[in-house]
């Protein structure tokens, strides 16, 4: 029948889009099922990150800089996903959950707080947004500190709305390690109070005051200012969040002692040496003269008077004893070139060139200080050298990571520790130290009840990126030890351009005293000066 | 008139496959719609009620048109179709605007589609027409037949419902290719249909329309093959542009939607994407009832009503969605078997009329479910939440029964 023969012909279509639906089922969900299953996850899942509690910093007595505390964060559901606010007190949260009911979620989220507000600023910088320690040691310890963040994983509609109610956490995070430095918080404090005096009377641009246990290589202070309050990082201008400590600078005459020290190990000269006076001298087309004029005792001089009165032209005639390349491997001995590793991340290794590049007036240039820069780090480790009998100490400044439950604690001490220069020069240096302070421009370090050796400088500022010195700017610095007898403590004072006074001495050496005065009584080292 | 030695003869095939579809349907709509109830602080058997009310309503139908002799129906064919022109000149005055669409009318606790009846209605006529015509053998039939299924299409696609006016060119298409008309009658309807297609293209569509001359030309036919035939071609290619702007934006947007699905992942293409996923995310076993994360979590809008294959397709993996189609398979077959059987070819043309209509549903609304075919709101029957679709298939099953039923002289 024709009717029939129409009716197959189309039952063949339906088959034929049967078959067709079949083929497309098949491949939407056996050939495709892996591919729309993570899409369909995706698109109703959404997780949320939750900061971990960061590790406290606490000071070598357990007194806390850096702590976590508990927050209110509120995010909206609808239309989709967002923070309204973070970090906000219980009760300011409380009012936007009320203003939205239904819609508004509130999680509880760690703050990072300094209680302390800008001690040590720069030494312990901050944090970010997202728990990150973005300076100072909150960055170079950060894997120790940030612990691990915990996941908040929801479902939601396209709308955002919750589907089964509850927020479902799934992995609870871990709380970070508290970080104990070698800085004392009441030390700290007094370094911090004596630097900003002397900023504000010299009207100096910065400062700094580094003390360091002479024995053991912990930095007990490191204050740096101007600095910023890290509660509110963001309000103080981004340079001063930059820890000046790791820069390098031109050290200038604090750096005699160190040429004095490679001269006598070296022998080219011998404590009982005299040095030709001499108010000017010329090395490869250079002029070397003295910052001040000299009243000279004789046509020689001691080593003694040559660091009393810091002459430059004197000094000079050690770097040229010594010649590039035995001068270059004695500084390498000292440590300068390399980083000390104290523990913050971005440290400067100084410029230390290699002997071979040296200009012929360099070995002059350098034993006063020039053509060579430094860390503040880097001097006080090769001052070192000179509190234990030729060794050099590390400096360092994080004493212990541990975790909260105590199941991990991973000690720091005193890295390198090169001997530098023997036993015998550095007893010798110590006397010349001495001698400065005694008669020398280290007179205003003068203690009452314990004996000090040090050494001023007073640095032209070099100019920056280029070569040459910036006019009328300098850098006023002191380095010295105490007590000299069995030195305790060595302590480093920088001023930055001082307005009213550029002298090492008068700028820097008030400072010192005080700072380190303060820092052995407070330590209960028992006198000396007899 | 009715007794048991007639309810024998109905179709026992055809009765348990729609009994298990409006089973699986009931239980999709239950699980699209709970989660949305209970958010909203609702019932949640809200939707599974009102479908049920209406599943009532579709079964004293069925009961109705199983009694009832379908040849009454040859009768009251032209009384139906003024009725059916009748509410949808009225819906487009008086009816309430779904998304705006008018295409309800509201009557109580309860709306009706008239565009829903206008399908059953067109296929009552249509077999009537074509009975009565022996095939179309005048260009005056020819006239009359386009005027018989425009005006209705004109009506459904003014509210606008593009899909429902779609269902009457299929409902055409198919009668006719069932129908004793010329073999030539059916190129002539399915020429314009490649014109629609080629008319973007312009120089492509002169070509096509030159190719059908010279088709013809050889087969050496008569004048007034000419006319229709060239004449619907050029009548289609004047109107297309027409039409496209008498298409509501949406409607554009789902067909451009369609051709480029990607290119708008939240927008028009949205639908299909979620559709996809949640199809493909429940694999071959499914994802279990009420378990489907793109059902629960209502990534589609509405779904229990035109993409209610989604929820058997996530929840019930390859497997439920197979036997949905094995299902509509079964229906599909019966119905060509009850058709071929049927005792007059009034009953053969109303038996493939319904056949053809269930089948484009199908097709339809399965393909767009897989995004195999652009989004047009077509339901798919027995399943989608929806009364006047529910019912209207219903009467559907209920006349395919009663010629099923009287495919014999009755011996009483």
């Amino acid at each position: 029948m024709e009717f029939n023969r129409r009716l197959r012909i189309l039952f063949g279509l339906v088959i034929c889009l049967f078959l067709v639906i079949v083929l497309r089922l098949f491949w939407v969900q056996i050939v495709r099922h892996a591919f729309f299953n993570r899409l369909s996850l995706d698109q109703r899942t959404r997780i949320i990150t939750l900061m971990a509690s960061r590790g406290d910093i606490v000071d070598r007595n357990g007194a806390v800089l850096a702590t976590s505390i508990d927050t209110y964060s509120a995010f909206r559901q609808k239309p989709r996903f967002a923070w309204v606010a973070r970090r906000l007190s219980s009760a300011e949260a409380d009012k936007l959950k009320a203003a939205e009911p239904g819609n508004i979620v509130v999680l509880k989220e760690k703050k990072r707080i300094y209680p302390k507000g800008a001690i040590a600023a720069q030494l312990l910088g901050f944090v970010g947004a997202d728990n990150q320690g973005l300076s100072g040691v909150e960055q170079a310890f950060d894997r120790y500190l940030k612990g691990k963040e915990g996941k908040v994983v929801t479902e939601g509609d396209p709308e955002g709305r919750e589907l089964y109610g509850a927020l479902r956490e799934i992995e609870p995070g871990e709380e970070g390690m508290n970080l104990t430095l070698t800085i004392d918080e009441n030390i700290q404090f007094v370094a911090e109070r004596e630097i900003v005096r002397t900023i504000r009377e010299f009207r100096a641009q910065s400062g700094m005051i580094l003390l360091m246990d002479a024995r053991n290589g912990e930095i007990l202070a490191l204050a740096s200012k101007p600095d910023f309050d890290p509660n509110d990082y963001k309000k103080a201008d981004a340079k001063r969040w930059h820890p000046a400590f790791l820069d390098p600078y031109e050290p200038g005459s604090t750096f005699k002692v160190i040429s004095t020290a490679a001269g006598l190990d070296e022998g080219v000269i011998n404590p009982d040496s005299r040095l030709p006076a001499s108010d000017r001298l010329e090395i490869g087309g250079r002029v070397i003269e003295n910052s001040h004029a000299i009243k000279w005792p004789g046509p020689q001089i001691s080593l003694s008077f040559m660091l009393e009165q810091s002459i430059n032209t004197a000094v000079a005639q050690i770097g040229l004893k010594l010649g590039p390349e035995r001068f270059y491997r004695r500084l390498k001995k000292f440590g300068f070139g390399e980083p000390t590793g104290f523990g913050l991340a971005g440290e400067s290794k100084g410029i230390v060139r290699y002997w071979e590049n040296w200009y012929k007036p360099d070995p002059a240039m350098i034993t006063f200080g020039q053509s060579i820069a430094v860390t503040p780090l880097q001097l006080l480790r090769a001052f070192s050298a000179f509190a234990n009998r030729g060794r050099l100490v590390s400096p360092y400044i994080v004493k212990r990571v541990e975790s909260d439950d105590g199941n991990f604690v991973k000690m720091f001490g005193a890295g390198m520790t090169n001997q530098a220069v023997s036993g015998r020069t550095a007893a010798e240096i110590n006397k010349l130290l001495r001698n400065v302070v005694l008669n020398g421009s280290g007179r205003r370090a003068q203690m009452a009840l314990f004996t000090t050796g040090g050494k001023t400088g007073t640095a032209q500022k070099a100019a920056p990126g280029g070569r040459g010195y910036l006019k009328g700017h300098y850098i006023a610095s002191f380095i010295g030890l105490a007590p000299l007898t069995d030195p305790r403590l060595i302590c480093l004072v920088i001023v930055d351009d001082p307005q009213t006074s550029i002298w090492g001495e008068s700028v820097a050496g008030p400072s010192f005293k005080n700072m380190v005065e303060y820092a052995l009584r407070y330590l209960n080292v028992k006198p000396d000066m007899i | 008139m009715i007794n048991f030695r007639m309810l024998k003869l109905s179709d026992l095939f055809l009765w348990a496959a729609v009994g298990a579809l409006l089973a699986i349907g009931l239980a999709a709509i239950f699980s699209s719609t709970y989660q949305l109830q209970l958010k909203a602080g609702g019932d949640p058997f809200l939707f599974v009620t009102k479908q049920s009310l209406a599943l009532l309503l579709g079964l004293v139908g069925l009961g109705l048109f199983c009694y009832l002799d379908y040849q009454r129906l040859r009768a009251a064919a032209p009384y139906l179709y003024l009725l059916v022109i009748f509410l949808l000149v009225a819906i487009l005055f008086t009816g309430a605007g779904v998304s705006g669409a008018q295409r309800w009318f509201q009557l109580g606790f309860f709306s009706f589609q008239p565009s829903e009846i206008a399908k059953l209605v067109l296929i009552i006529a249509l077999a009537a027409f074509l009975t009565r015509e022996r095939g179309i053998r005048s260009v005056w039939a020819v006239g009359l037949l386009l005027g018989l299924v425009g005006l209705p299409f004109l009506l459904i696609f003014k509210q606008p419902d593009l899909g429902t006016a779609l269902v009457f060119f299929a409902i055409l298409l198919g009668m006719l290719a069932a129908a004793e008309t010329a073999p030539l009658l059916q190129i002539l309807l399915i020429t314009p249909v490649i014109s629609l297609l080629l008319r973007p293209i312009f120089p492509l569509w002169l070509i096509y329309l030159a190719a059908v001359a010279l088709a013809l030309f050889l087969t050496q036919a008569r004048w007034f093959h000419w006319l229709t035939v060239l004449g619907s071609n050029v009548g289609v290619g004047i109107a297309l542009p027409f039409l496209w702007g008498m298409l509501k934006s949406y409607q554009r947007q789902r067909i451009v939607a369609f051709l480029n699905p990607g290119a708008d992942p939240l927008g028009a293409g949205y639908h299909t994407l979620q559709s996809k996923i949640a199809i493909g995310g429940g694999g071959f076993l499914g994802k279990g009832f009420l378990q489907g994360s793109q059902t629960q979590l209502q990534f589609i809008p509405e779904q229990f009503s035109d993409f209610i294959f989604s929820v058997v397709g996530e929840e019930f993996g390859l497997l439920g969605a197979l036997l949905v189609l094995s299902l509509f398979g079964l229906i599909v077959w019966r119905g060509l078997v009850i058709a071929a059987g049927a005792r007059d070819s009034f009953g053969r043309l109303l038996a493939y009329g319904i056949v053809t209509m269930l089948v484009f549903h199908f097709g339809a609304n399965v393909g767009m479910a897989l995004g195999v075919l652009p989004v047009v709101g077509i339901p798919l029957p027995f399943l989608s939440y929806g009364g006047s679709s529910l019912v209207m298939n219903l009467a559907g099953l209920g006349i395919l029964q009663s010629i099923a039923m009287r495919r014999q002289k009755l011996i009483f």
